[in-house]
């Protein structure tokens, strides 16, 4: 019996180095991407980055604020590189709480590549639904993860404004 | 996010208890309940703060002026022994190095960019900090506003990915917390001067403070210090929230900024100043 207990706690053991070492080299993919990402928009100067960390399986849905205190142009650069579950970015004016926020963009099936957008883009769109407004200084990114395979993803966002 | 681990466990008791035996009767067998924490997994609405050189760029757009003597004097590095406080002040020095550097005032900035690194390197940053080339091409530099902008925006960018590598972003958000009120001190004390310009970007970075708070609330410890802290944040917080002006304004921050009125204006101002210098000050507090 107590055999058993040490063959069973060594597996558990042996388990959580493996999962660890995985995360080791997921969290270097992930630095990878945040690279690539960086140099998408490299003509920018550097404002900040989220990874946004999910658990896939189940349909879930992850959003992330984001402050454009500058008139400049802001540049926005997303890798889902390491999502297999299908994910939809939508681009908001406000946060979810706010009943008649506007939505400005959306990027359907995104996953498993880079792409970027800008806030010249953004406001053009903006200002034709919002003609009041000068130009967007508050964005909310909602990504919409569908359902899929289990196991850990995270979508990268790098973002930078110009000189 | 806490994730509980009791299944799997349980499941191996089971299998224990299957195998049989007298032991497996035994109901004095200790429990086995482990709980993991999985900080991986983010938050459902999460959110990512400007650069506070950035913050200092919006106030001087809107017509902010560099005045002597209002930032917080280098001499006070060396008075700040709680790590809380040498935090806070390494996003305090970080907005007055920021502020200097905008507004061509090169020695001052040299001088707060070596405070910078001395408290940088004090919280645990040295390999952002420790970097004896960061002065030398600091002095480069001189006289090249851009490109010391340049070199404040990589410092940002080395730290942000020095504390993401680690899991310790909840050290930026203490350190932004710091920056931030300093840049509105820096910004209301001026807006006398410039009320029209001023006060909007005032408003403007005011949307900032909620985020601020939650990231100061995602600290691990929250000892008594860092909590009279968030009071202070809180503090001002409720003060602008309870404004009948920004009551009405709605919560799009896009829309139409709300108007201050005087007396709120004041109000606003009495707050700032006074976080700002229980942040610098804190043996006041």
């Amino acid at each position: 019996m107590k055999k058993l207990f040490f063959l069973l706690a060594g597996i558990l053991v042996l388990t959580s180095a493996v999962n660890q070492q995985g995360d080791g080299a997921f969290d270097a993919q992930i630095n990878t991407l945040k690279q690539e990402c960086k140099d998408l928009i490299k003509a920018t100067r550097y404002e900040g980055s989220k990874i946004t960390y999910y658990n896939a399986g189940s349909k879930q849905t992850k959003s992330v604020e984001l402050f454009m205190f500058l008139p400049n142009e802001y540049q926005f650069a997303v890798s889902t590189k390491k999502c297999n579950s299908s994910v939809t970015l939508r681009l908001y004016d406000a946060a979810s709480d706010v009943e008649d926020r506007t939505l400005i963009k959306e990027y359907k099936n995104t996953q498993g590549k880079n792409f970027v957008f800008n806030t010249t883009e953004l406001n053009k769109i903006y200002r034709k639904k919002m003609p009041e407004v000068e130009r967007l200084k508050n964005l909310h990114i909602e990504y919409v993860i569908g359902s899929g395979k289990t196991g850990k993803e995270a979508i990268v966002l790098v973002m930078g404004h110009k000189a | 996010m806490k994730i509980q681990l009791s299944i799997p466990i349980v499941a191996g008791v089971l299998f224990l208890s299957a195998c049989g035996g007298e032991e497996a009767a035994n109901s004095d067998q200790p429990k086995v309940e482990v709980t993991v924490d999985d900080e991986a997994i983010s938050a459902d609405e999460d959110f990512m703060l400007p650069q506070p050189i950035s913050l200092a760029h919006a106030f001087k757009n809107a017509g902010l002026t560099y005045v002597s003597g209002k930032t917080n004097p280098t001499s006070n590095k060396d008075s700040y022994s709680k790590k809380i406080d040498q935090l806070l002040n390494l996003g305090v020095y970080s907005t007055d190095l920021a502020y200097c550097a905008i507004n061509n005032k090169t020695q001052e900035a040299r001088d707060y960019l070596a405070a910078v690194q001395s408290l940088g390197t004090k919280v645990g940053l040295e390999s952002v900090f420790s970097d004896k080339s960061l002065i030398e091409k600091f002095d480069k530099n001189l006289g090249n506003q851009s490109a010391l902008e340049e070199l404040i925006y990589d410092i940002q960018d080395k730290s942000d990915a020095y504390l993401q590598d680690n899991d310790l972003r909840y050290l930026a958000a203490v350190e932004f917390a710091g920056a931030w009120a300093e840049g509105m001190y820096l910004g209301i004390d001026d807006s006398r001067k410039n009320v029209k310009n001023l006060s909007v970007a005032i408003v403007d970075q005011m949307t900032l403070l909620r985020n601020t708070i939650k990231g100061l609330e995602s600290h691990p410890s929250q000892d008594a210090r860092l909590k009279a802290v968030i009071g202070m944040f809180q503090d001002v917080l409720a003060t602008y929230e309870g404004f009948e002006t920004v009551k009405k304004a709605g919560k799009n921050a896009n829309f139409k900024a709300p108007e201050l009125t005087v007396e709120e204006f004041d109000a606003l101002a009495k707050k700032i100043v006074s976080l700002r210098n229980g942040i610098v000050s804190p043996a006041q507090k």
